[in-house]
């Protein structure tokens, strides 16, 4: 055979200081991009096609052969004018069982943070509050699902979860009771917005390891901008005086601080600077606000440029500080960072209805947290111990065919998969609906750690091994 | 892949499914005796290709050589996940009319 | 003075008396599925105690007998749990459970103590259960102390080459021997590998590698490990049966020294070896029950076996060879001459399996529980076994002792009968004056409730008359099958069925 075909969707590349790096969407593989093999690709893009035979002088006697093997076997190049048709993954949850359910312990809460997106939310004292037999048949469904031997997560969700904190000491109890007596592995996590936190409650935490999230926006101007009280005042005070104390003590896990950007908050290199280096967290996220009905909070597109430019300029002091041999914990880079070096090539956006089901105050089993309360189905009960696993297998199977979706051929589809099934739904509606606003950001924001990756692939690759787990 | 080189962990994954050779070396079992490290005929024939060195009776052999798993392919795999087979039959020269087929476990 | 004088021959005989009485007595140690370890009297076979192991469901085990203190240590639990039982008292004294946590560690094959008794080295393989797969680890001989009582945990480990599935400590107690596909010896204080016997490395001209197919462990009286070692004459034609090669090889745990022996061409397989504690000799059995003379290098004696026989060992003094394993038999042969002198099944005949067969002395008079008592039957099998014994020993008193008052006795080929004790004794006497040393061998018994069945081998030289005329000295052997019904436990049918041609066929030669 002597003509080979370009399928444009099953390469991407990159320009990485120097040197190019190819990325290959479907497996999330790279690999380094010699000279000849930039030329290549230069042509294939162009012409859509090359033939072996032409060679010729232009490359070094067999390096047309073997490279062309080479993308054959990535399928980057073919017989055929257009690419085979992709092999149907199974991605239902009989091979995925149930590892991680979030407990809705409350849906009330003792702040009024304006952009919140919980359908559900009320004041704490009107909060409608999980009972514990609701609470132990979630456990019990949880133990049952999976070999015995695999490791399971419970997660607090809420409204806030400490106001609901007997409700937890007794779920902890009862579960680790069990995970001790059958050897089922188990953690705990929580999110909260750290106001309630007391020297008790935080060593009562480590003391069972929980894996802590704090919601906090930045230094106190940008904080108190939306995260308010009942009465609108702002909680920055109290929450960097809760903060600190959770910090000098916490010692059973690192805790992360979960920034949520809305409108007029852009400057993210300046948050992760308050909050790393002056609060001292491990780690900074960041969420631009998921937008839906109320709007007045919504980042503008222009905004949402600015984020994506800044999250770049903290993106180059991670790397320099990667090639240093620190992690400066920039949570988004540090995600990315880790899927492009295992390779972790994703078909689903996350394990949404597959290995994870959040429970509401009913018993009933959500896709996830942000949708507790909302109008999406329910798959089943804690109650009844039944998972509606055929229902669930329908959506995610729906979820996980691109074909008739621009995501069949953007080349981040291995890492963006559709984007978060909250997010689409908050903004058209329909969860499988890609988040599409998102799509040139994202594409741009993975080149650029695609780049990044290259560039502490060169010049610290050890960097990979100690700081990625 | 004879041109392009692995720069994740990925690549590599796909470099060793392409070009098997470039795996790591076969360790040796462990075990001398047991766990199928021979190619022992079992019954039918003995290591000469006759019958004078078969044990006698054949019944003898069974369990001397299902229980160190000499034969897992012949019997069921006592040492790794069927270590009730034979059960109550604690003669398998009297008994082996007894000796069941061994059945998948269930998944749950 | 005369008074003094008995007392003195009194105190004296006491003494002698006493001493006698608890002088140790030789037992072997075998073990059959499900669960059992037996110790069998070595002077007849007979079950003396029964240990059940707890967690035991099959018939893989290490058996390991410690002369200091009179336990024997074992592998249960499939593999992943070493077990120390009191041979005396039967109580379970040690225990340690090999995995831990994520790590499933199992021992298969590949342990010994120390000779004062206080170390306990056990080979092992980890291997790491992780969500999706199993990571297999190096393989290692674990240190216990064995004072540790019911929760055990190595107290320290040693990596170790791969393919080991023997150890042996030095007389000294300083080495560990690994015995696998080759030899090693390691310093017990460094961990270190200081000698290497190559077997299956071994370089030899126009040979193939060394095979050794187990390592079945007898070394605890004659203080030399041997194993049958199969090899190719690369050189010769492969279709000629000179190409395959037998031998043995020996390693002296008191001396350190190791040889390989060639001794024979493979026309005959061979599982496990033994050395005599007295000669040079070392034994092997299979189909056959072989003698091997260790220093000329040659098989001087083989006998063919009834059965396969997996296991060999020899007695103390060397004087007997007991074989076991495979099925449910267990025997003794006389070590010059390679007779049988006993044989019997194991209870319910449980089958032994791969284990191991170990010899041990112990005061008999110490075991608790023992089961062998003068003159009390368990089963129908310790009366029938009473029985043969009388008539191997020509005892016609004996023989009639077994017999209730009526009954009915027949020998169909012989077309003898006999309904009374005086018409039996006559037969019985007529036997035994006809074939001077008529012996009876039992080859199999089959229990009935209230009847067995033996299946046996009669043997003699015969004169006398048979239908007409008259025969002088003819050797025979028949296999003869007995119906012995019983009423309680004595006997009121014998019916005898033989091969009369077998006889006269040799008559008219």
């Amino acid at each position: 055979m002597s003509v080979y075909h370009y399928y444009p969707e099953n390469a991407h590349v990159v320009k990485s200081g120097d040197s190019s790096l190819l990325f290959h969407p479907t497996s999330v593989g790279l690999f380094h991009l010699d000279e000849e093999g930039q030329r290549i690709l230069a042509q294939l893009e162009e012409k859509g096609s090359i033939d072996s035979s032409e060679a010729g002088t232009s490359f070094t006697p067999g390096a047309l052969e073997s490279l062309l093997g080479d993308l054959s076997v990535l399928n980057v190049v073919g017989a055929e004018i257009s690419s085979p048709k992709a092999k149907k993954i199974s991605v239902t949850g009989d091979d995925f069982p149930l590892s991680t359910l979030i407990l809705n312990v409350t849906t009330g809460c003792n702040l009024s943070c304006t952009y919140c997106y919980k359908e559900d939310l009320v004041e704490a004292k009107d909060g409608l509050k999980m009972t514990y037999e609701v609470a132990k048949n979630s456990v019990d469904l949880l133990f049952s699902q999976g070999l015995i031997t695999d490791p399971c997560n419970i997660v607090f969700f809420g409204g806030e979860p400490l106001t609901n904190l007997p409700l937890i000491k007794k779920v902890v109890d009862y579960a680790e009771d069990r995970s001790a007596k059958e050897g089922k592995p188990l953690t705990f996590t929580m999110t909260t917005n750290a106001t309630m936190l007391t020297e008790d409650i935080v060593d009562y935490l480590d003391s069972h390891a929980f894996g802590l999230t704090i919601s906090i926006d930045g230094p106190k101007a940008i904080h108190d901008k939306n995260r308010i009280t009942t009465s609108g005042n702002g909680t920055y005070e109290t929450v960097r005086r809760k903060t600190e104390m959770l910090l000098s003590r916490y010692r059973s896990r690192p805790i992360g601080a979960r920034v949520t950007l809305t409108r007029g908050v852009t400057q993210v290199v300046d948050i992760h600077n308050h909050l790393k280096y002056d609060l001292g967290f491990f780690e900074v996220g960041f969420a631009p606000v998921t937008s839906g009905d109320m709007t007045s909070f919504n980042l503008t597109t222009d905004e949402l440029k600015t984020i994506f430019t800044e999250m770049k300029t903290l993106g180059r002091h991670y790397v320099d500080e990667a090639i240093a041999g620190r992690n400066v914990g920039f949570g988004n880079l540090h995600q990315l960072m880790s899927n492009l070096y295992k390779g972790a090539a994703k078909i689903l956006p996350c394990a949404a209805g597959q290995s994870l089901l959040a429970v509401d105050g009913e018993g009933d089993l959500n896709l996830c947290h942000r949708f507790t309360g909302s109008d999406l189905p329910t798959y089943g009960n804690v109650n009844t111990g039944v998972i509606d696993r055929p229902a669930l297998n329908e959506m995610l199977e729906a979820a996980a065919d691109k074909s008739d979706k621009g995501c069949s051929s953007c080349h981040i589809r291995g890492i963006c998969a559709g984007g978060c099934y909250h997010e689409s739904y908050a903004v058209t509606g329909d969860p499988l609906a890609p988040t599409y606003h998102y799509c040139d950001l994202l594409r741009d924001w993975a080149d650029f750690g695609i780049a990044a990756y290259g560039e502490i692939l060169k010049q610290n690759p050890s960097y990979f091994k100690n700081h990625i787990f | 892949m004879k041109h392009l080189r692995a720069a994740n962990q990925k690549a590599k994954a796909i470099e060793q499914a392409v070009s098997p050779q470039e795996l790591d070396e076969v360790y040796a079992m462990q075990a001398v005796g047991g766990c199928s490290t021979t190619t022992d005929p079992g019954w039918e024939v003995d290591p000469i290709g006759g019958v004078a060195s078969l044990c006698q009776p054949m019944e003898a052999d069974l369990y001397g050589c299902a229980d160190p798993c000499w034969w897992p392919a012949q019997v069921p795999d006592i040492v790794g996940g069927y270590s009730d087979w034979g059960k109550g039959v604690d003669s398998a020269e009297k008994g082996w009319r007894e000796l069941d087929v061994a059945y998948p476990k269930p998944v749950k | 003075m005369g008074a003094t004088m008995k007392n003195v021959w009194f105190a004296i005989l006491c003494v002698v008396g006493f001493v006698a009485e608890v002088s140790a007595k030789e037992f072997i140690l075998t073990s059959a599925r499900p669960n059992k370890l037996f110790l069998l009297d070595a002077v007849d076979g007979r079950v003396a105690k029964t240990y059940k192991v707890a967690g035991q469901t099959i018939g893989s085990w290490s058996i390991v007998p410690s002369k200091a203190d009179g336990r024997v240590y074992v592998t249960t639990n499939n593999h992943e749990t070493i077990l120390g039982i009191d041979l005396l008292s039967g109580q379970e004294v040690f225990r340690a459970n090999l995995s831990q946590g994520d790590k499933r560690v199992r021992s298969i094959y590949g342990m010994d103590v120390s000779s004062d008794g206080k170390k306990l080295y056990v080979h092992v393989n980890p291997v790491r259960l992780k969500r999706d797969s199993l990571e297999v680890m190096d393989n290692q001989v674990l240190v216990f102390d064995t004072n540790s009582g019911l929760d055990s945990v190595a107290s320290e480990a040693h990596g170790v080459p791969r393919r080991i599935q023997g150890l042996m400590v030095s007389s000294d107690d300083k080495s560990l021997y690994l015995l696998g596909r080759d030899y090693h010896q390691m310093n017990l204080v460094t961990g270190r590998i200081v000698r290497d016997f190559p077997v299956g490395s071994w370089q030899v001209a126009a040979r193939s590698p060394g095979e050794v197919g187990g390592h079945w462990m007898s070394f605890e009286y004659s203080d030399i490990q041997t194993q049958a070692v199969y090899s190719v004459h690369t050189d010769r034609d492969p279709y000629s049966p000179t190409a395959y090669q037998t031998g043995v090889s020996l390693l002296n745990r008191k001396t350190g020294e190791f040889k390989t022996v060639d001794f024979e061409y493979t026309a005959d397989l061979i599982f496990a070896t033994a050395a005599s504690s007295r000669t040079p000799d070392v034994f092997g059995v299979y189909n056959s029950l072989v003698k091997i003379d260790s220093n000329a290098g040659k098989a001087v004696k083989r006998v063919p076996l009834e059965a396969t026989y997996y296991t060999v060992n020899t007695s103390i003094n060397g004087e007997e060879v007991f074989i076991g394993g495979g099925g449910c038999k267990v025997a003794a042969h006389d070590a010059d001459s390679l007779d049988r002198i006993w044989g019997r099944d194991l209870p319910g005949c449980a089958d032994q399996s791969f284990s191991w067969l170990r010899v041990v002395d112990l005061d008999e008079e110490m075991i608790v529980g023992l089961e062998r008592k003068e003159f009390k039957f368990q089963s129908k099998y310790e009366l029938i076994m009473e029985y043969v014994d009388a008539w191997n020993r020509h005892d016609v008193e004996g023989v009639l002792g077994y017999f209730s008052t009526s009954f009915t006795f027949e020998d169909l080929p012989m077309g003898m009968s006999a309904r009374t004790k005086g018409e039996l004794k006559k037969i019985l006497e007529k036997t035994f004056q006809e074939v001077p040393d008529f012996s009876m061998i039992i080859e199999r018994i089959h229990e009935g409730d209230s009847f067995v069945v033996t299946e046996w081998l009669q043997k003699g030289t015969a004169s006398g008359e048979v239908e007409g005329r008259y025969i002088e000295h003819i050797p025979y052997q028949v296999k003869t099958t007995s119906v012995i019904e019983f009423s309680g436990n004595k006997i009121v049918r014998l019916s005898d069925n033989w091969d009369k041609e077998a006889l006269m066929s040799n008559a008219k030669k």
